[in-house]
């Protein structure tokens, strides 16, 4: 695991740095360099902080995680190793991700100061935003696995599984709250963050979990094409 | 060093298609062999299975009397050095052939740097360059790179020389047998191109159509072979006291005739002598003898 | 020596006579040591097993002889025997198969010497 680990470990940085460059230049060409922040702007950049934070760890996952587990496949390494390798390759990919988003989040905060009201997203919603992100990295791990397992028909399979996992969550939520309590709980809950934190790990590493035994059955008996 | 790599009784099924039919081949180390086969003949799926890349239906894997199969210690021991492929999953292969040395470097136990930095520069390939960029040939140096520097006890190698020109062709050989003869290590060579090989394969596996024809030394092999020409009357005199099951090929020009015989040269040299038949005999070269025991057979498209 | 490889004959074969060209004409003296099988295998590119059966060929011949832990040496006599072995092979490859063509050309055996006769003169 820990030479699968650092063997992609460069991958991952350089694609976060190159993520978090790439943002710094749009928001900053979006916003003119002005000086001065309109008040929408702040939600529309926070906005796409969480698309960077989450959907991006996706896509890291879901193209780099066949890469790097065929290569240690051909280069000796036992499935066993790689299946223990790809969590913390998710894992590895939401962090650093999130880090390369904080790193943005800080900058903009220098530049703006006060106007860049990135208090919003503190407390609470942080820690859900820190859950996405990590779900996120997961998901895309299953979809990796699904392409890596089925080739080309996995990039489907694994669209239609994404789409599955989303349409059946949002039913889960709709389901078992009203959407006003949904949006309760999630934006203007007064639970303490320990408590909203608890229940965000708790719900990451059932769905890793999960994660794992779908990408255990399907690669324990993967043969490299 | 001194395992044995067996597989015994291996079955594989793609879909509704038996590609390899209870197949059992022993490697012994310190041998380089030639797995000589056409297109489509199943070299790679059983070099995969070998290495237990790949999967297989029936059958065992043993090596030094340990299974294959997700065996940490075994693997550790062999180098199946797969051919590049240009394209990924999702899009083109945009790593570079250092991002490949150094990922072999962190697998292979007993990766050898200097080795792998030396034999870059012999064949004067780009470090930076991206693997998508790469011409066949470059793409066959890199996997040689990755092959000789892992320094693996068995190490296997998928058609090497795949796109190398002539030259590079034939410093692959002398870069083989100047490691060999250091190392003693074991060898597997999957090749289509058969002649240049011959020279430095000790032993020679044949596959075609998913079984093992033959497996033995080179030379004893090519040496079971002769041609046989002459007046058509001869010819077939001399093919029908051979019999009928030692005749390959025959082929024909007005009166004149040839014919492909299992035997070696030197007792159909006899035979040819002592039936007062007046034909040539000639030896057979190795890709002559492998045409003749497999061509008449139709191989892939069959 | 060199290394152009014909089909015609074993490898092995070519190797040794290889080794008997270099005797003959002196790259190689007696009690002088003979090329390694590693070093022939990495000259010619040829398998290590194929250049030991090559030299133990010689060895059985009498025209190389081992020496514990050194290697392989002309042997005294290995020149001597080389020669002897190149006429016995000069009459089985050479003689008789101009005696076999000669018969189908219908050349009388005196027509035969005569030719030969003129050739030596030459």
């Amino acid at each position: 695991m820990k030479q699968i680990v650092r063997v992609s470990l460069p991958d991952f940085l350089k694609y976060s740095a190159m993520i978090a460059g790439i943002m710094l230049v749009v928001f900053f060409l979006n916003s003119g360099l002005s000086m001065d922040l309109p008040e929408d702007r702040s939600n529309y950049l926070i906005k796409y902080l969480f698309l960077g934070w989450g959907w991006v760890s996706m896509i890291v996952t879901t193209s780099y995680l066949p890469i790097f587990a065929r290569q240690a496949l051909t280069m000796g390494k036992t499935r066993r190793e790689v299946l223990r390798a790809l969590p913390a390759l998710s894992a590895i990919a939401a962090i650093s991700q999130m880090a390369a988003c904080f790193f943005v989040g800080f900058v903009m905060r220098m530049v703006w100061g006060e106007q860049f009201q990135i208090e919003q997203v503190l407390g609470n919603l942080l820690v859900l935003f820190i859950a996405a992100g990590f779900s996120f990295a997961l998901l895309g791990q299953l979809m990796g696995v699904l392409g890596m397992r089925f080739g080309a028909k996995g990039i489907w399979i694994s669209m239609g599984a994404a789409i599955f996992l989303f349409l059946s969550l949002v039913l889960l939520f709709a389901l078992v709250w009203s959407k006003q309590l949904l949006l309760m709980v999630v934006f203007f809950t007064t639970a303490p963050v320990w408590q909203i934190a608890a229940i965000a790990v708790g719900a990451v590493l059932v769905f890793g979990a999960l994660i794992q035994a779908a990408s255990v059955a399907l690669l324990r008996n993967f043969s490299v094409k | 060093m001194e395992k044995v790599l067996k597989a015994e009784n291996i079955v594989k099924v793609y879909g509704k298609k038996e590609v390899l039919h209870s197949v059992s081949l022993e490697i012994q180390p310190g041998v380089i062999y030639g797995l000589i086969g056409r297109n489509g003949a199943g070299k790679t799926t059983l070099l995969s299975i070998l290495t237990a890349q790949n999967t297989h239906d029936s059958g065992t894997v043993t090596y030094g009397g340990e299974p294959v199969w997700e065996n940490e210690r075994a693997l550790a021991d062999i180098c199946f050095s797969r051919e590049l492929s240009p394209m990924l999953m999702f899009g083109e292969n945009t790593y570079k052939v250092k991002d490949y040395l150094r990922a072999a470097s962190i697998y292979y136990p007993r990766w050898d740097k200097e080795y792998a930095k030396r034999l870059t520069e012999r064949f004067g390939l780009d470090m930076k360059k991206r693997i998508s960029k790469l011409s066949k040939g470059m793409m066959s140096m890199v996997t040689i790179i990755i092959a000789m520097a892992s320094r693996a006890p068995i190490t296997i190698l998928d058609e090497p020389v795949a796109g190398l020109d002539v030259v590079a062709r034939e410093d692959f050989y002398k870069i083989l047998m100047e490691d060999y003869t250091e190392t003693g290590r074991t060898f597997i060579i999957s090749t289509h191109i058969i002649e240049e090989a011959a020279n430095v394969l000790e032993q020679v596996i044949l596959v075609d159509n998913g079984n093992i024809l033959e497996v033995g030394p080179t030379e004893e092999f090519v040496h079971s072979f002769s041609f046989v020409s002459g007046h058509e009357s001869a010819v077939d005199a001399l093919c029908e006291e051979a019999g009928a099951s030692r005749l390959l090929h025959t082929e024909s020009f007005g009166r004149q005739k040839g014919a492909a015989l299992r035997l070696p040269t030197s007792e159909t040299k006899q035979m040819a002598e002592r039936l007062a038949l007046d034909v040539d005999v000639e030896p057979v070269s190795l890709q002559k003898a492998f045409v003749y025991l497999v061509g008449e057979q139709g191989g892939e498209g069959k | 020596m060199n290394a152009n490889f014909n089909e015609g004959s074993a490898i092995y074969l070519q190797v040794a006579s290889m080794l008997e060209d270099d005797i003959l004409r002196g790259v190689l003296n007696a009690e002088e040591q003979a090329p390694s099988t590693n070093e022939l295998a990495r000259a010619f590119c040829i398998n290590p097993a194929t250049a030991a059966k090559g030299l133990n060929l010689l060895v059985d011949e009498g025209i190389l002889y081992k020496k514990r832990g050194l290697g392989m040496f002309v042997a005294p006599e290995g020149r001597e025997k080389v020669v002897n072995k190149r006429k016995s092979a000069f009459y089985e490859t050479y003689v008789k198969s101009l005696v076999k063509e000669a018969q189908a050309l219908n050349v009388t055996k005196e027509e035969l010497a005569a030719m030969i006769e003129k050739a030596l003169a030459k």
